[in-house]
């Protein structure tokens, strides 16, 4: 059977309309696709926006905690040195010439002494200038800090010693993550011995921090405040892409481990 | 009235948009665009006067024509992909293959209408503008739409070579050999043409606006 002209003209008309309307559809389909992208943008806009002011939040904490720290050193240490100083030098008696020669010796010492610990404190708020010569060197320092500071046996395997790799902005971060450990470490766990062992494998910088202390229990603290500052901790290895481990046994110390990709 | 084509209208007033929205744009893309319009309305206009004035034949002149709609349609994708993709052979492809089938057909109709390299030629333009969609779509980057020139353009574009297609392959293939005559036909192709450049002229007014914008 053949088709009429009109039935044909019918058929172009069809063709060329369903022609027509196909990528009209394809145009709105593209226009509603772009609006998702845009809702996905303003999505992903936020996570950045909470993500830097996470990050803000975190080094307000930081700054918190290191003032925290200095308060702590002035109080406590050079604090300590002055008054013992200022009772030394109040308890001279000048006609006793070599008592007091000896009080003033003494006092002497104490003044360098703090002389010495105002300059290593004054480094520990600098951790940018701590890290001039690389991460390695600037955990040293803190160690051998500690080590002429109180009394731990302190080992420290440094496997980033041999290398020359740096990132200026993770640096800092481990920096003030290994600070707060070591803080914890020296205000709470009561410990004896510490195991540093740092290593760089596969671009990955892993850092373990053991200690022989009292220990904790982890699911206590987390509920509590005491939570807030392991959860910091964690926050800012999440920062620069990290990740923290912590686990520890009442009695039996306890092990942090942080994996960073690096540098 | 006996002088308005409304093919002819849509043209001129599309070219004068252009003129308007680009003259000032830096852009030889743009500038470009302006001529190639005034050449498309300059070849309109004379089909127009030797169909109505004189009766004769345009085929010699649309079959001049072809080859210029090619270049600057392939221009056109090349300068929109390439902010979206680094590949260029598929220009030099697609615009090989329309001038070979073109220069083929030329000879085997001994200068007759081209109307397969037309088709070919709105295959290659429609698969582009899918292309340049799909490139689109996959771009992370968010641009907004409603103001984005590119998008109208080959839009413009899409419309016009994909609903032509089917109206060119079955009127070569059909009306022609059974002589069917139709009014209703006849506005197939202006609507084609209103939808390729009233398109267009939005996206000139999009350019400027942007080109405001940014100034």
């Amino acid at each position: 059977m053949q088709s009429t002209p009109t039935e044909i003209v019918s058929i172009i008309l069809l063709a060329s309309l369903v022609f027509l309307l196909a990528p009209l559809f394809l145009l709105l389909y593209i226009v509603s696709y772009n609006k998702k992208k845009k809702l996905h943008q303003q999505e992903k806009e936020l996570i950045t926006e909470r993500f830097e002011s996470e990050l803000l939040k975190t080094s307000i904490e930081v700054q918190e905690q290191t003032m925290q720290t200095i308060a702590t050193d002035l109080h406590d240490n050079i604090g300590q040195l002055l008054s013992l100083t200022h009772i030394t030098l109040s308890s001279i008696n000048l006609n006793d010439y070599e008592k007091a020669k000896h009080k003033i010796d003494h006092s002497l010492e104490l003044i360098g002494n703090s002389i010495r610990d105002l300059r290593q404190l004054a480094k520990v708020i600098q951790g940018e200038q701590l890290l001039e010569n690389g991460l390695s060197q600037a955990l040293e320092k803190g160690i051998n800090w500690l080590k002429h500071s109180r009394n731990y046996n302190i080992t420290f395997e440094n496997g980033l010693k041999d290398t020359e790799l740096s990132s200026a902005s993770k640096d800092l971060v481990i920096l003030r993550i290994f600070q707060e450990v070591f803080n914890n470490i020296v205000k709470h766990a009561e410990a004896g011995h510490i195991d540093v062992i740092m290593e760089l494998e596969k671009d990955k910088l892993s850092i373990v921090i053991k200690d022989d202390g009292k220990g904790f229990d982890i699911t206590e603290s987390s509920s509590r405040n005491q939570g807030l500052g392991l959860n910091n901790l964690k926050k800012r290895s999440k920062l620069i892409g990290g990740d923290m481990d912590i686990s520890s046994k009442l009695g039996k110390g306890t092990r942090i481990s942080i994996t960073v990709p690096y540098p | 009235m006996f002088f308005f084509n409304p093919g002819l209208f849509i043209e001129f007033t599309c070219f004068f948009i252009a003129f308007f929205t680009l003259f000032r744009d830096r852009q030889v893309f743009w500038k470009i665009t302006i001529v190639y319009l005034l050449f498309t309305c300059i070849i309109e206009l004379i089909t127009f006067i030797l169909l109505k004035v004189y009766h004769q034949r345009t085929f010699w002149l649309y079959n001049l024509y072809i080859p210029v709609e090619a270049t600057f349609i392939t221009y056109v994708f090349h300068t929109f992909l390439r902010r979206l993709t680094r590949i260029n052979h598929l220009f030099w492809l697609g615009y090989g293959i329309i001038i070979t089938v073109y220069i083929i057909e030329l000879f085997k109709r001994n200068f007759g209408y081209t109307s397969t390299a037309v088709s070919v030629m709105s295959v290659i333009f429609v698969l582009y503008a899918f292309y340049f969609y799909a490139l689109l779509l996959k771009n992370d980057e968010y641009v907004v739409l409603k103001y984005y020139p590119p998008f109208w353009m080959i839009a413009g574009i899409l419309l016009f070579y994909f609903g032509g297609t089917a109206f060119n392959l079955i009127y070569d293939l059909v009306l022609v050999k059974m002589e069917v005559r139709n009014p209703l036909l006849s506005y197939i192709n202006p609507t084609l043409s209103f939808l390729l450049y009233g398109f267009w002229s939005y996206s000139f007014i999009c350019r400027a606006r942007q080109r405001k914008l940014y100034r």
